[in-house]
Formats: C-alpha cells, structure tokens, sequence
C-alpha cells in the first residue's frame, strides 16, 4: 500500500477503533483480550482495504467481523473450559427464579442520580461486565447489535428459549448491578 | 412469534411467575434505553501502533512465510507440480527398492498392483485382528476408558483448585 493509502487507512482506523474495541470488550468482558480481537480485525480490513475505504457498509462490516471474531474467541474458550466451569458455575450461573426483576422498577435515569457523565458510563460497563457471560453476550448482541433472537440462539448454538431466557435473567441481573450504585433511588 | 424485530422482546419475553409482564416490558425498555445511551469505549491509545507494527512484520516477511494464499500464482502453481512429483517420484523409487513393481509400468498395471496391496493388506489385517480374543479387546478397552478418566479426572481437578480457585 501506497503511504497515502497508508494514511487513509490510519484515518479510517482512527474513526472505527472506538466502535470496534467497544464491541469486542463489551462482549469478552475483557479490555486485554479486546484489543487483540481489535487488532485482527483492523488487520483484515487492511487486506480488504481497497474495497472497504469508500464502501459506506464499512462500519457495519467492521462491526460483524468483531462480532464474529469475539464470538469465535468465546466459543473456543467455552469449548476449552465448559465441563470443568460447570463444576463451580452453581452461585453465578443466575439458573434461579430469584433472578426475576423486582416488581418496582425506577426508571433509567434513577440509577444514576448524582453521578456525572464519565461515573454513569463507567459504572453501566463495569455493571455489564460482571454479568456471567451466558448472560452478557446474547444480553449485547440483543440490545447492541440489535440481533434478534433467534440469530443469537444460532450465532451461539443454543436454543431459542435459552435465549430468550438468559437475556430475561441477564436484564434482571444487570438493573440488580445498576442498583447497587449508591445514589441510586431505586427500590431494592 | 416474530423473532426479527429485536424490540419485540417487550412483547415476547417469557414471564417467570409471580411477576407481571409489563414489569419485564418495562425493564426491556430501560435496559435497553440504558445500554443504548452508553458511548463507545475509547480504544487503547497503542491499538493504532500495534496495527501498523504488525502490518509492518507481515510484510517485511518473504513471501515463502507468508500464508500459502498469499504466495505469487506461479510459485503457488510451481509448488503443487513439484509437490506432487517429489511424492510420485518417491512412491515409485521406493516400490523399485522393494522390487514390487515391474520396471516397466503402465496405468492400467499400477492400478491392478494397488489393488492387488490394498486385498493383502485388508486380508492380513482382517486375519490377525479377528484372532484376538474378545476379552482382550473389552480389557484394552477398559484400559483406554481408564486412562480418559484419571486424565479428565486430574484436569479438572487442576482446574477446579488451581485455576479457579485464584
């Protein structure tokens, strides 16, 4: 590549890394193993440069492939571990009905009395992150990436219901994590 | 049920007991208003120097390191004739070694002597396979679900005490 086309693509690197390290680390829950998934997407669209630099799909290409390759990442770690984590999964695998949501519910905003922007923004990553990642992952690719469910179950190889009921649980979990924020005025 | 649109959740989301579903409703819409309004995380500072140095590395590697995709058509095509005739040129030399083949071979002779091996060596495995005794095998067999077991047994041992207890 030409050093001009080396300077696009650090532009259009610069416009996406946001986007593409978010999604990857909202779905790994890991800001290490992100940047890395990060990188690889930033290499392969290098390759693809050509055809990517004026395409305005980019982002949503850039998008995918973070989504597949942190799902791939995922997967491969899962596969690696899952018997062995089933072992002491009992206390944070949220398989219980006390999962289900209080029946009061403060709106949004509610969370975050008092805290300024920088606190909230923190405090809802730091919030999702602790979910368990059955819960986390169809959880972001359903409200982030605006899959529908039946993408996910096939995306994750699992059954629908399982789906819909770890997004349930992952929802009830998380406004639990968002709660305990202590200018929070929502009832426990 | 419609599993496309990603804001029917409010409508489809199964309900556990005792809790009405306009509770889930709700909470479906807050969640979602509360992620939705999160801005993107700032990527590491070093993420654009990490790209770059490894697009440097790759590149400055000769293209016979590279993946085999990315290697020059000709060497590409190069490579599998001459692949294939090492190997041709081998199977070959070796049979002359041995003296199973004829000096002179014709296709349809080098298919009726593969033939000819692949009988004798099924034949001879058959023979000496159906001569071990059944309670040899379920022995052997026990002996390789053993040793799964203690293996399996001692990795998730390992993990349990030394990987997930940190």
């Amino acid at each position: 590549m030409t050093a001009s086309g080396e300077a696009d693509f650090s532009i259009f690197m610069r416009k996406y890394q946001n986007m593409v390290f978010s999604t990857a680390a909202r779905l790994t829950a890991n800001d290490a193993q992100a940047e890395d998934i990060a990188q690889e997407v930033f290499l392969k669209a290098y390759e693809h440069f050509d055809a990517l630099r004026d395409e305005p799909a980019a982002p949503g290409w850039l998008r995918t492939v973070a989504t597949n390759l942190s799902l791939n990442h995922l997967q491969r770690y899962r596969k690696r571990w899952r018997f062995f984590s089933e072992f002491t999964r009992n206390h944070d695998d949220g398989d219980s009905a006390d999962d289900a949501p209080a029946v009061e519910w403060a709106a949004p905003d509610t969370f975050f009395d008092d805290m300024d922007g920088a606190d909230r923004r923190a405090w809802v990553e730091n919030a999702l992150a602790s979910l368990p990642g059955h819960q986390r992952v169809p959880l972001v690719l359903f409200h982030y990436e605006d899959m529908p469910y039946d993408e996910i179950a096939k995306k994750l190889r699992v059954s629908l219901s399982k789906v819909k009921i770890d997004i349930l649980r992952g929802r009830a979990a998380l406004a639990r994590e968002l709660a305990k924020n202590p200018a929070s005025t929502i009832l426990k | 049920m419609n599993n496309n649109d990603p804001h029917a959740t409010h409508r489809e989301t199964p309900a556990p007991q005792g809790n009405p579903p306009d509770v889930h409703e709700r909470l479906a819409r807050d969640i979602h208003r509360v992620l939705r309004a999160q801005p993107d995380r700032v990527a590491p500072a070093a993420l654009e120097s990490r790209v770059f140095a490894e697009i440097a590395r790759r590149s400055a590697l000769p293209w016979w390191s590279q993946p085999f995709a990315r290697w020059p058509l000709a060497a590409r095509a190069v490579f599998l004739i001459v692949t294939a005739a090492i190997a041709a040129a081998m199977i070959l030399g070796l049979a002359r070694v041995l003296n199973i083949v004829p000096a002179q071979l014709s296709a349809g002779s080098l298919l009726m002597i593969v033939r000819g091996y692949w009988n004798m060596a099924a034949g001879f495995c058959a023979y000496h396979l159906a001569g071990i005794p059944l309670h040899v095998w379920t022995l052997a067999a026990a002996g390789v679900a053993a040793c799964y077991a203690t293996l399996f047994g001692f990795g998730a041992a390992a993990y349990r005490y030394l990987w997930k207890a940190r």
